[in-house]
């Protein structure tokens, strides 16, 4: 540069000291902030990542709830099939009672009136519901799985819950899988309603009920393997659970590490470009009051 | 050589010397001045006396000084540059003005951007999945997929805002450039007559560049010098401005077959009589630039977007049934493939039993076709994708304009430096001229003092010998 003019060289330090603001402002920014980036533009690449990181963990939250209304589920029908297991080992020891030749008939009487009473309660059981679903009807509409006489309303639909992308897991039994399929012509095959009222009837009127223990027996390991297929799943979820909250935590320290400033080398940088600031005020201070002025006449 | 000639050298050196300090007086008083020129007394010697003759005695001693002129300095070829540099920059950094609001519209990445509006919407339709018959979570549903499709629509919205601001930004350039067109032909007008005549009008010239530097801004305008000491100012290959003559231009809009598809029009500079602009760089070619291709290239990227959202969900739900076995129902309006027009179809809306969340065939409380929408969040290439493609996209050409803005700013920068370096008032050099001048001014005078002596001696001395 062959000359120097005021206006040139008040232009050139407007130009610098306004560069060196501009990046004190934009480093005070993200300190003030937390962050790197405000926009897409700051960091293209980076700003690509947290875009994809953002998604997942709301898709993971999803997939949270997903998983944790399955041990719901789950949760609710084990303890559903272990009060039908209690009941059917009454049912099991008032069999064993009445299969005795020299009951009197108001014993009878009294054995018969507690299997209805079980099997009433039974048709209840077998209607467990969560929050206002049956759990045992498969994916049929309506309130109820079971009737007052044991007969089943449900289908055989699968009830799935989304756990990851792309796959599913179901969280249901259907009603016949852990209870027998209804068998209107022959009850003692049927399910299990149908089956204990055949057994009071029979213990009314004094039929032979040895041959019963063998249904019952029956319906317990059938309902045992439901129970084990369900804590088995129940184990799954859990594992799946803890799985899902290792990935959301390694996304959020992904996200953090993406997104976030490090604080220690943005406070040195914040103070390094303060002294270049200050520097700057200085020496365009000090230069700016000079002038031939002051030298002559 | 006489006593008077001398008089005669001396007192046009006081008055050269005037000159030159009332020259200093208007350079030191103009050192802030934006546009100013510097300007220097140009002295000659008059010296050339008078013409040889028969008696005259050949020794010709010169009679003092001229003022020739007063000329500018500056640096034509940098000036010009100038123009050059000028008309670039404010073409690239309008353009990146606008590319940055269109990046604002996007908010990304955040959590309350469309990203995470179409998140929730996916998210909505696994909270049916969970409890197919469970009328709260479908009505949410519903809402959530409003809500999106109102996230879609305000974007749009904003979009378009930001090209009716650059028509309207288009409208105000447009009657700058009169104004400045008008202004610079009036002073053509003025400065003619001076220059034919001799005269030099530098702070006319002076306030003539400001307005072609700004006219260099605005449409890119290139100027050509011509002898009378006018200029022609030329757009895109048009005169705008002719001796003393202008043309006006104004900015209109007109339906375009090839900007249908997005229903906003086209815009562009007209001649008053007539004509087409185009103008080669500046806001002008930044705003059309803009209005034309990037502001409809973002609608259509948004418009992308919608379309593969629609489309993805009625997929499924229209071959899928709903709570009570019906199926067919579409979920958004088939026909609002728009980010404009996206909305909930009249089979849903307030009908949340009729969101087909079930498998046709299956029971009623299947969730098989809900699982399936809300699994389109993680489909290859799906709107998610796409979105996301978009957003990263955006950012790369933002941040790209930006630099290219930034660096042509400080190109701009020092050929200005340069420029006013030439040009601009230095106040050290006008303290050294003016003690020149002053001490040059105190000579002459001196030179009319000896005069006086001599001619005192002359006058009232003579003839007095041994008195």
């Amino acid at each position: 540069m062959s000359r120097i003019t005021q206006q040139s060289s008040l232009s050139a330090m407007r130009t610098d000291l306004s560069q060196v603001s501009i990046r004190l402002a934009d480093i005070q920014r993200q300190v003030a902030s937390g962050r790197t980036m405000e926009r897409a533009s700051d960091a293209p690449s980076a700003a690509l990542e947290s875009l994809r990181y953002r998604r997942s963990l709301r898709t993971y939250g999803q997939y949270e709830r997903n998983l944790s209304d399955a041990k719901n589920w789950l949760g609710a029908a084990d303890t559903g099939l272990e009060a039908v297991d209690n009941r059917l080992s009454r049912v099991q020891e008032l069999t064993i009672q009445a299969d005795n030749g020299s009951l009197s008939p108001a014993a009878r009487t009294a054995i018969s009136t507690e299997l209805r009473a079980v099997a009433d309660e039974l048709v209840g059981l077998m209607n467990s519901d969560h929050l206002g679903r049956p759990l045992f009807g498969g994916t049929a509409g309506g309130d109820q799985a079971y009737d007052d006489t044991g007969t089943y309303l449900g289908d055989a639909g699968i009830v799935e819950r989304t756990i990851s992308s792309g796959s599913k897991f179901q969280v249901n039994v259907t009603g016949p899988d852990a209870f027998g399929t209804d068998n209107p012509g022959d009850p003692m095959n049927g399910n299990i309603v149908e089956m204990v009222r055949q057994i009071a009837d029979d213990v009314d009127a004094g039929v032979e009920v040895q041959d019963a223990l063998d249904s019952i027996s029956n319906s317990q390991t059938r309902l045992h393997s439901a129970q084990a297929t369900l804590g088995a799943r129940l184990a799954s979820i859990e594992k799946l659970e803890a799985r899902n909250l290792d990935t959301t935590t390694d996304l959020q320290s992904s996200l953090s590490r993406t997104e976030d400033v490090d604080l220690t080398e943005a406070i040195l940088e914040l103070k390094s470009q303060e002294a270049a600031y200050t520097a700057a005020l200085n020496i365009s201070g000090r230069l700016l009051s000079q002038s031939l002025l002051d030298f002559i006449r | 050589m006489s006593n008077i000639s001398a008089l005669q050298s001396a007192l046009s050196g006081l008055l050269a010397q005037r000159h030159r300090l009332d020259t200093i007086g208007h350079n030191i008083a103009n050192v802030g001045t934006e546009g100013y020129s510097r300007q220097r007394v140009d002295l000659a010697s008059g010296g050339n006396g008078p013409i040889p003759a028969l008696f005259s005695d050949g020794l010709i001693s010169g009679d003092g000084v001229d003022v020739a002129g007063i000329s500018r300095y500056r640096d034509e070829f940098l000036e010009v540059r100038s123009l050059d540099e000028r008309s670039a920059s404010s073409q690239l950094s309008l353009q990146a003005k606008y590319f940055e609001r269109i990046e604002l519209v996007h908010t990304e990445p955040s959590d309350d951007g469309l990203a995470a509006s179409m998140d929730a919407f996916w998210s909505a339709f696994d909270e049916v999945a969970n409890y197919p018959g469970e009328i709260p979570q479908r009505s949410a549903a519903l809402e959530q997929a409003k809500a999106t499709a109102g996230q879609f629509t305000f974007m749009d919205e904003q979009i378009r805002a930001l090209h009716a601001t650059a028509v309207g930004e288009a409208g105000t350039i447009a009657e700058r450039v009169n104004v400045l067109a008008t202004e610079v032909a009036g002073l053509n007008d003025a400065i003619r007559p001076l220059v034919l005549s001799n005269a030099t009008p530098n702070d006319l010239l002076d306030q003539r560049d400001v307005a072609l530097g700004e006219l260099a801004d605005l449409v890119g305008a290139r100027v050509v010098n011509k002898d009378d000491g006018t200029v022609d100012v030329y757009v895109g290959g048009s005169t705008l401005v002719h001796s003393d003559r202008t043309v006006r231009m104004e900015a209109t809009t007109a339906v375009d077959a090839g900007l249908a598809d997005v229903g906003v029009q086209r815009l562009s500079f007209q001649w008053v009589g007539g004509g087409e602009v185009t103008p080669s760089g500046g806001e002008a070619a930044g705003l059309l630039t803009m209005a034309n291709s990037e502001i409809p290239d973002a609608i259509r990227d948004l418009d992308a977007i919608a379309e593969n959202f629609v489309n993805g969900v009625n997929a499924i739900h229209t071959a899928s049934q709903d709570l009570d076995l019906n199926t067919g129902w579409n979920f958004f309006e088939p026909t609002g493939t728009t980010a404009a027009t996206i909305a909930l179809s009249a089979d849903v809306d307030g009908q949340p039993r009729r969101i087909s969340a079930a498998a046709v065939g299956a029971g009623e409380l299947d969730a098989s076709a809900a699982q399936a929408i809300a699994a389109l969040r993680d489909e290859d290439g799906g709107s998610a994708d796409q979105y996301a493609e978009l957003v990263g996209g955006l950012g790369v050409i933002v941040a790209s304009v930006r630099a290219r803005s930034t660096a042509q700013a400080s190109v701009l920068q020092r050929v200005d430096e340069a420029r006013l370096s030439a040009r601009s008032v230095n106040l050290d050099e006008e303290m050294i001229d003016m003690v020149a001048a002053q001490r040059a001014y105190e000579a002459s005078a001196r030179v009319i003092n000896a005069v006086d002596e001599m001619l005192d001696v002359l006058v009232n001395r003579l003839g007095l010998v041994g008195r």
